[in-house]
């Protein structure tokens, strides 16, 4: 990632981050974490982009519920991963991925997210929390 | 079942199912969140927020509709865009309150406003083909569909070597005619400076393996951007013909040549 310290967004705002590919430093990732929304305080999503329109992992917290193509219905925390045919129409209970644990730490979670986007070098996070 | 029996059941079971696959949470004194059986591009269902002060009801999406959009890579940043939002929200009866898609309305009209909020969200989430990477596929389409309706004879998406070693491809070649020399096209869905640098690098790096003459037009998609003078003088300069997609009939006939 380019930044090597941020300040996590407080509720009601947003950031992007920039993400560069060591083995092609053409190709443009994005990172997002997301906590716009005017009702819901523990509402957050973090966002990885590809091409800045292609989601390919989208991770929800607290936001809303999700019906897959196949009908299954899944809570507000869930994440979606890219799928061949479907962009990020699939989406799997968070609960079902041991990596993410506690998602009411969102500092914690976003560095977890990280991980599961494989970045090597994660920022480390000033939290002005509210 | 007769006409009008089969008529009512498909009537009733969708209402049935409406009711069933709503949900309604109050999160504070007077604001409910009701989450619908919609929806959105990512399969998430859609949610709108009911204020309710009295009679009166505030019906609203809390800003996530714009938002995502704008975490989509798609912003309301152009004018083009901005008027397709505008037409979308006058159709639905719809206002803007800083990011929010917010109707105001009272318990009778209720249903009639839910209904347009959530059409209103769903329009808006369709403008998301409107986004810079699907647009430009969108525009070579758009490009190469003006060539076909206008007999323009072309090879699609030629590839070329420079002087340099390096490859460019070009997105379309009309082959060199009794009237006219060899043409190349390449559409720029986002004319900005360093695009075009790069272009004229490209053509100058290739041109001159050519043999004959030869010529390179640039297709500029004015309808999305902005196509400042400064872009089109310094094609000019290197003997680039820039074409607003605007002004596209002018050339035709050159082009058809």
């Amino acid at each position: 990632m380019l930044e090597k310290q941020i300040v996590f967004p407080m509720v009601d705002s947003s950031l992007t981050l920039n993400v560069v590919c060591l083995d092609n430093i053409s190709e443009r990732l994005l990172i997002d974490i997301n906590r716009k929304g005017t009702f819901k305080l523990t509402r957050c999503t973090y966002n990885e982009r590809y091409q800045t329109v292609i989601t390919l992992v989208r991770l929800d917290i607290d936001t809303k519920p999700h019906r897959n193509p196949d009908g299954t219905v899944i809570g507000p925390n869930h994440i979606h991963i890219y799928k061949e045919g479907y962009g990020d129409k699939w989406a799997y209970p968070l609960e079902d991925f041991k990596c993410f644990k506690n998602p009411k730490d969102l500092i914690q979670t976003f560095v977890e997210f990280c991980r599961f986007c494989n970045i090597i070098e994660i920022p480390t996070v000033q939290a002005v929390m509210t | 079942m007769s006409e009008v029996l089969e008529a009512k059941f498909f009537i009733d079971s969708y209402l049935k199912w409406l009711k069933e696959n709503t949900d309604i949470k109050k999160l504070e004194n007077n604001v409910f969140e009701l989450t619908t059986p919609f929806l959105d591009r990512h399969n998430d269902y859609i949610q709108i927020y009911v204020v309710k002060e009295g009679d009166k009801l505030t019906l609203t999406d809390g800003g996530y509709t714009l938002n995502d959009l704008a975490m989509s890579g798609m912003e309301m940043n152009t004018e083009r865009r901005k008027q397709i939002l505008k037409t979308i929200l006058n159709g639905f009866g719809i206002s803007l309150e800083k990011e929010a898609l917010v109707v105001k309305c009272d318990l009778k009209t209720f249903p009639l406003y839910k209904h347009n909020l959530i059409q209103a969200i769903l329009a808006i989430n369709d403008m998301f083909m409107l986004s810079r990477q699907n647009v430009m596929s969108i525009f070579l389409e758009d490009v190469e569909n003006f060539l076909k309706a206008n007999n323009i004879r072309y090879v699609p998406g030629f590839s070329l070597i420079g002087k340099s070693g390096f490859n460019y491809r070009f997105d379309f070649v009309i082959p060199y005619s009794k009237n006219a020399p060899e043409r190349f096209i390449k559409a720029v869905n986002n004319p900005t400076k360093d695009i075009t640098k790069s272009i004229i690098f490209a053509w100058n790096d290739t041109k001159v393996t050519r043999t004959g003459e030869t010529k390179l037009y640039t297709i500029l998609n004015d309808e999305d951007n902005d196509v400042s003078s400064d872009i089109i003088r310094a094609f000019l300069e290197y003997e680039i013909t820039p074409i607003k997609w605007t002004e596209r009939k002018k050339y035709i006939d050159e082009l058809a040549a």
